[in-house]
């Protein structure tokens, strides 16, 4: 029996001309949109190759540790061009310092980056926004509509069960989707592969199954609800007045009230309260930083000279100097420099203290308000698929920090830049002969005419740095994006599940009579 | 075959639409209800097919109580409605091949449907036409022969005939007739006591919810049934 229905339910909504002209309206902005996003994702990939050339040839032009600094560039994702999250308002890039921890830049008024009320667009926004509004228009009759032609009647006057009835509609309007999915995905694949020759790799293939079978559950659930309003009134005009209703809340307004209600409930401390708590971070330093520079001077007495100096703090080189300031500079590396990282490390936890748990509580509460939404829990979803959330931003962020202990590792025990050869972190010149030092002759020798410092910058040979460590960003899998949003599907499942049923009770109860 | 027992319906707004009706319908015999609007065919037949429920009394198909196990009794029974109301946008085959479907004929094929089409007297054209396109008429006789097609032994007809032209209500007439011959039970709401007493075996007569009056069809053409509906039309207006 449910076979002949969904048959019959399905070819009248694929015959039907409102299906067929929003069909091509959406995917016509699915193209659209997929070329758009294939062009910045281009972009995105040839600046990341220009990173990573630049990064490659600065590592070749190192000569002295205080000049090294790496980074820890993100690969271009080409699953922004299915949804793009928040990774239009981060960075990809991240310095690697010894001198600071990596961490997501502070908004101007110190606001939460993460939720921004209109994202790009991407093709799920095309899907959440543009199918939807297809998945009601080919339910919102589906009862209402046929009591009023008296189709309705003319089928239950027939041995037909009125849930198999409901289930075939329900079915119906998903092949209707998926086939409209289908198409528009299709065309979308075919444009990236063939003009723009991006390809995609079995991981991101998983992800794209899963994002097209998120994105039919929320139409599922659309497809429910529309059968549930035209289940509970008499006419379908107005069954499509209430959905549009519903319509506009459900998608445009409740995921940006939770965003409102999230900033509401959880405020994040301004700007001032966090720069002044790290500001007082830095303070403390500066008084053990005077006190320890103290004892150097007292410890290395004399008067500094340098060439080659770069004393801008903490990136100091100074190539060639006297004994005074290059063993000044030995002690600076060996004894404030490990307290400056130390503090540098201290200015995250500040700087985690008072923004990112409050963000974390923002998000946490914005997650709660979500779980009522349908199209904020479908945002969260596909984002997560796409690794386009914040959690794959915190993932990014946090192998970034990892590899900063990596290298902060090399540098301290592989190398012993901040112990024995702490001579390395600013100089090339060995310890002995920083001790026994011929500075000031090659000076007055200068003077007279003849050039004998020879030990500047340009006189030092590169480091071979083919043993430092290098960032390589570690794919989170796809169970890993779905673990992030388990609760999310199941509480989409559920509600869809729920609201089918209650048309199901309110189908039970209708008055199919088409002149009642 | 149709038997109504007690029947009665009372609306939520307190509206009595039916009180007690009791009748039978036999294989083989065409039992027209004659009434006013708001008498209470309709309703009779909406209780039937289970679209509402009763407030007291049985409606039994086949013996099965269609408030109790409805699907059941359904499967005994076609419908024609006033207004034949099919899919517009599918040709008279492809409803036809639903509805058989749907009333669990699943082996037809397409010369099946067009020869009961053409038993109806619908146009060879009209076959693969799309339903928007048909007259009422057309949709009328298609509706038949979704009644035929499922080849139920009772049939409710709900003012078939109204809105017909006098060549399609004769034709409708023999075709009522041949399905009388194949042993079909008939009950027929209808407003055209001439076509009921060509047809009829047997007639009621329905007001204000209640049978007033029921004859055979001998009785009836003795009586006069004009003569005999206006008097309880009249007694009503009085």
């Amino acid at each position: 029996m449910i076979r002949y229905l969904v048959r019959k339910e399905a070819l009248n909504n694929i015959t039907n001309f409102r299906f067929i002209v929003s069909g091509l309206i959406a995917l016509l902005l699915i193209i659209l949109t997929t070329f758009i996003i294939a062009e910045k994702y281009m972009k995105e990939v040839d600046q990341y190759n220009e990173f990573i050339a630049a990064d490659q040839q600065s590592l070749g032009d190192i000569k002295a540790y205080a000049e090294l600094q790496l980074n820890a560039h993100r690969p271009p994702n080409p699953l922004i061009i299915f949804d793009s999250g928040i990774s239009e308002n981060l960075d990809n890039s991240v310095v690697i310092t010894h001198q600071s921890v990596p961490r997501q830049g502070l908004e101007a008024d110190a606001e939460n980056p993460f939720t921004r009320i209109f994202n790009a667009a991407d093709l799920v926004t095309i899907f959440r926004i543009v199918f939807s509004l297809l998945a009601i228009l080919m339910v919102y009759d589906a009862v209402a509509g046929e009591r009023e032609e008296g189709t309705l009647g003319a089928a239950l006057a027939n041995a037909v069960p009125r849930d198999s009835l409901l289930l075939s509609k329900f079915i119906a309007g998903f092949i209707g989707i998926l086939l409209a999915m289908l198409i528009g995905l299709l065309v979308s694949l075919l444009v990236l592969q063939l003009v723009y020759g991006i390809s995609f790799s079995s991981d991101q293939w998983l992800r794209i199954i899963f994002i097209l079978v998120s994105s039919l559950l929320f139409m599922g659930f659309f497809l429910a609800l529309g059968i549930l309003v035209s289940s509970r009134v008499r006419t379908a005009s107005i069954s499509l007045i209430w959905l549009l209703f519903i319509w506009v809340f459900t998608v445009i307004i409740q995921p940006n009230l939770s965003t409102y209600v999230g900033s509401a409930v959880v405020r994040i401390p301004s700007r001032e309260q966090i720069e002044g708590a790290i500001a007082q971070n830095w303070d403390e330093y500066r008084a053990k930083h005077q006190e320890l520079e103290a004892k150097i001077r007292e410890e290395v007495p004399g008067d500094p000279w340098h060439t080659d100096h770069d004393s801008s703090w903490p990136f100091y080189v100074c190539f060639d100097g006297n004994t005074c300031g290059l063993l000044r500079y030995v002690y600076r590396t060996q004894r404030i420099m490990p307290v400056f990282i130390s503090y540098a490390e201290k200015e995250y936890q500040v700087y985690r203290n008072e923004y990112e748990v409050y963000l974390d509580r923002q998000l946490a509460v914005q997650r709660i308000c979500n779980y009522l939404s349908p199209a904020g829990l479908f945002r969260r979803i596909t984002s997560s698929l796409a690794e386009t959330d914040i959690n794959h931003h915190e993932l990014y962020m946090d192998q970034a920090r990892q590899f900063r202990s990596t290298f902060l590792s090399y540098l301290t025990n592989e190398k012993k830049v901040f112990s024995e050869n702490a001579n390395l972190y600013f100089t090339q010149r060995t310890m002995d002969q920083i001790i026994h030092n011929d500075y000031e002759e090659r000076l007055a020798k200068r003077r007279q005419g003849v050039e004998t410092l020879t030990y500047g910058r340009d006189s030092c040979e590169p480091f071979d740095l083919s043993d430092v460590p290098r960032f390589s960003y570690r794919e989170p899998g796809v169970a890993a994006s779905l673990h992030f949003v388990f609760l999310d599907l199941l509480v989409l499942l559920v509600l869809t599940a729920v609201i089918f049923y209650l048309s199901v009770i309110s189908f039970h109860r209708y008055d199919v009579r088409q002149n009642s | 075959m149709l038997q109504a027992i007690d029947l009665t319906k009372r609306y939520e707004d307190g509206i009595l639409a039916l009180d007690h009706i009791n009748f039978e319908v036999k294989e083989g015999e065409i039992f027209c209800m004659l009434g006013a609007n708001g008498a209470g065919k309709t309703t009779t037949i909406n209780l039937f097919l289970n679209f509402i429920d009763p407030t007291d009394g049985q409606a039994l198909i086949n013996g099965i109580d269609s408030s109790k196990e409805p699907l059941e009794a359904k499967k005994y029974v076609s419908y024609v409605s006033e207004n034949v109301m099919l899919y517009g946008n599918f040709t008279a085959r492809q409803n036809l091949d639903f509805f058989a479907k749907l009333g669990g004929k699943t082996d037809m094929t397409k010369e099946d449907y067009y020869a009961v089409m053409r038993q109806v007297g619908l146009q060879e054209k009209a076959f693969e036409a799309k339903l928007k396109t048909f007259s009422k008429g057309m949709r009328q006789k298609l509706g038949i022969s979704i009644a035929m097609i499922k080849d139920a032994p009772a049939i409710l007809l709900d003012e078939p005939t109204s809105g017909l032209d006098p060549k399609a209500s004769a034709e409708f007439q023999k075709i009522l007739l041949d399905l009388k011959e194949k042993g079909k039970s008939i009950f027929m709401s209808t407003h055209d006591i001439f076509r009921a007493k060509t047809v009829a075996d047997r007639v009621g007569i329905m007001k204000e919810g209640r049978l007033v009056m029921m004859r055979t069809r001998e009785e009836f053409l003795e009586e006069n049934l004009e003569k005999l509906y206006l008097d309880y039309m009249q007694e009503k207006s009085a």
